[in-house]
């Protein structure tokens, strides 16, 4: 199924809006993603941290998990590795702070669609999300 | 007796007083002769007339001489060391054969001169073609002047030993001076050396004397440089210094200062002393001296540029994360606004998460300005000549990469200053890439960069940095120095905002100018009686 973001929400009823997880430390991204989301057609669900993700019962519901790379415990990369080693294949799109072209290329990994430098906008948020639920 | 008299030479003006009393003496006895003998050292057979009146009928000149042998008056009274009358040798049949009767004197009043230690030096004596019985007032004025010779003698010899000792002496200290010493003549070749020399530089005092200097210990490259030296030796009579390099007879060079001595030459034929002193070990503590300033420069500037890249990261990481929540809340609270019927509630509650994502930015800020408000500059004496010279060296590959020609004028009488020399450095080195940036587009002229210090009126050093760059447009000059204004695509506006904090934490002042022809001038001042740091 091919998802347009940028589709309107409102043409689709709202048990068919895919899931989009949030795992992050930082609240300002856990507060303001979810609405963001849910304006461009998704259900959304924000988790503080890696380990709450993996605790989540509907996990394999998850059409698309945007992950910070950078958080106490669990970081980004392991929980990628956790759900591979899991054999759990959600699309990623990878979301950091630290904008530099060497953290890119080490999160190029199967199954990793996007890499999001913060901040960044409402547009390069739809294309990375484009790109992962194709 | 006689058997070794003193190698006294007696000095002419001595002579010229003596001559003046036997001309005296041969005028107020009305005799033909007086004369002045002296024994002829080393080993005394035979004496010699050093002074004779200029009388009528002197038969004897100057420097002739007579055996102890032939039974003349003035041998009789050196052998007897008494004074001798004879009124008329011809009546006496002791001195019927005195050799002085074929030279017409047949009479003779003379009396022994000593040298203070008693040892013989001759005699004074008048003589006469007549018979003369030498009143007692002439025999004690004879005796007066063989007083005043005797008198004489004693003052030549406390000079000479004098004389002898300060020889001593010099010798002494040519011997144990801790420097080469090398005495040349006019030709520049090595008349004397000292033991040092040979220990400073291998060769012998046989193997160096007779050498020219140039030839013996003066390196292929410094020819010309020797030459100098040693023509201004001969030309004037100052003393000069210099530092250079000597080899050694093993081929290895030696760094030396030198002293060069003019003597004034007095027919000696000797222009003078040149004095070598080995200071290898100077050098190498110099030496040592700079590569620790590199070092700790190199080592300060790598742990300043990690820490400034390490802090923007971290300021880039804790800048974005509120960034995004603002950016991501005005994305949602458009949206929100503008669907089909608005969310006025969603919106609002957008609004105040951006609001607070705003705070958080700016408390990272002001975290951000206590943090640099912190570092305490460490103060020591800095000498800037140097200090800009490790910058320039440690900057040889930047330069060299902007095909740029850094020249120098360090003022030679320049003062320490009390500063934190790497901050001083960090202030030349983003002067320095300044400069080397502004002409990094220059194709048109040559990327001259001129590096000069000089002392300045009111107690202050001042650096400059002369580029010939794109310049500034004069109006924007104070701008330069503002935070985060930047002339540069690439630039952070930083450098210079923080050159001038660092010199104002000195009390001093940084500041630009236009140059009249192409480029800029970025210069600073410090006072270098300054307590900066001392509160």
């Amino acid at each position: 199924m091919a998802v347009r973001a940028g589709s309107s929400g409102k043409h689709r009823a709202a048990t068919t809006q895919p899931l989009v997880a949030i795992v992050d430390d930082d609240e300002s991204v856990r507060e303001s993603l979810p609405d963001l989301l849910r304006g461009l057609g998704f259900t959304a669900k924000a988790f503080a941290s890696a380990e709450e993700f993996l605790a989540f019962q509907d996990m394999i519901s998850t059409k698309c998990l945007l992950l910070d790379v950078c958080m106490p415990g669990m970081s980004g990369p392991e929980l990628q590795q956790e759900l591979v080693a899991r054999g759990i294949r959600i699309p990623i799109i990878f979301i950091t702070a630290q904008a530099d072209a060497a953290v890119r290329e080490r999160l190029s990994q199967p199954g990793v669609k996007a890499c999001l430098f913060k901040p960044f906008s409402e547009l390069q948020l739809r294309a990375a999300l484009d790109v992962a639920l194709r | 007796m006689s058997s070794d008299a003193p190698e006294i030479e007696i000095p002419t003006d001595v002579l010229r007083k003596w001559q003046r009393i036997v001309d005296l003496l041969a005028n107020i006895m009305s005799v033909p002769s007086a004369v002045v003998t002296k024994m002829e050292p080393p080993h005394c057979i035979r004496y010699e007339v050093i002074v004779s009146s200029k009388s009528k009928g002197n038969p004897f000149p100057i420097d002739e001489f007579f055996a102890m042998d032939i039974g003349t008056f003035c041998e009789t009274v050196i052998k007897n060391r008494e004074p001798l009358l004879v009124a008329n040798a011809l009546e006496d049949n002791q001195w019927k054969l005195a050799p002085e009767i074929q030279l017409g004197m047949i009479s003779y009043l003379g009396f022994p001169v000593l040298w203070p230690d008693g040892r013989m030096f001759g005699t004074i004596c008048v003589l006469d073609d007549k018979t003369n019985q030498y009143s007692d007032l002439y025999q004690e004025v004879l005796s007066h002047c063989r007083d005043v010779l005797q008198a004489d003698l004693q003052t030549l010899t406390r000079l000479g030993n004098e004389l002898d000792e300060q020889v001593a002496r010099l010798r002494e200290l040519f011997a144990r001076v801790p420097e080469a010493v090398a005495m040349v003549d006019r030709d520049f070749r090595i008349t004397r050396v000292n033991p040092e020399f040979t220990k400073i530089f291998g060769y012998t005092a046989d193997e160096a004397i007779g050498r020219q200097i140039k030839d013996l210990i003066t390196p292929d490259d410094l020819q010309a440089e020797v030459e100098s030296f040693m023509h201004r030796m001969v030309e004037t009579e100052d003393v000069f210094t210099a530092e250079t390099v000597r080899s050694h007879k093993n081929g290895t060079r030696v760094p030396v200062s030198l002293i060069c001595v003019p003597v004034p030459s007095r027919g000696s034929g000797n222009a003078g002393y040149v004095i070598h002193r080995d200071i290898t070990e100077t050098k190498r503590h110099q030496e040592e001296q700079r590569r620790y300033h590199e070092i700790q420069l190199q080592l300060a500037l790598a742990n300043r540029n990690a820490a400034v890249g390490q802090l923007s990261a971290s300021i880039a990481h804790e800048l974005n994360q509120p960034l995004t929540g603002i950016m991501t809340n005005c994305a949602t609270c458009s949206r929100m606004l503008t669907s089909d019927p608005p969310n006025l509630e969603g919106a609002r509650e957008a609004v105040r998460r951006t609001l607070r994502d705003g705070e958080r930015a700016a408390k990272v800020v002001e975290r951000l300005r206590a943090l640099f408000n912190r570092e305490e500059p460490a103060f020591e004496l800095v000498d800037l000549n140097e200090a800009t010279r490790e910058v320039i060296g440690l900057s040889l590959d930047e330069i060299q990469n902007g095909r740029a020609i850094v020249r120098t004028e360090f003022a030679g009488d320049l003062p320490c200053v009390r500063a934190d020399r790497v901050q001083l450095q960090q202030v030349v080195l983003n002067l320095l890439r300044n400069a080397l940036d502004a002409m990094n587009t220059v194709e048109d002229r040559p990327r001259d960069l001129l590096i000069s210090t000089r002392r300045q009126d009111g107690d202050c050093v001042q650096l400059s940095v002369r580029d010939s760059g794109v310049g500034f447009d004069p109006r924007i000059a104070a701008r330069l120095f503002e935070s985060f204004f930047s002339t540069k695509d690439d630039g952070m506006g930083i450098g210079l905002s923080v050159s001038r904090s660092i010199i104002e934490s000195h009390q001093g002042h940084l500041w630009a100018v236009p140059n009249v022809g192409a480029g800029a001038t970025f210069l600073f001042s410090v006072p270098y009686r300054s307590h900066a740091g001392v509160q």
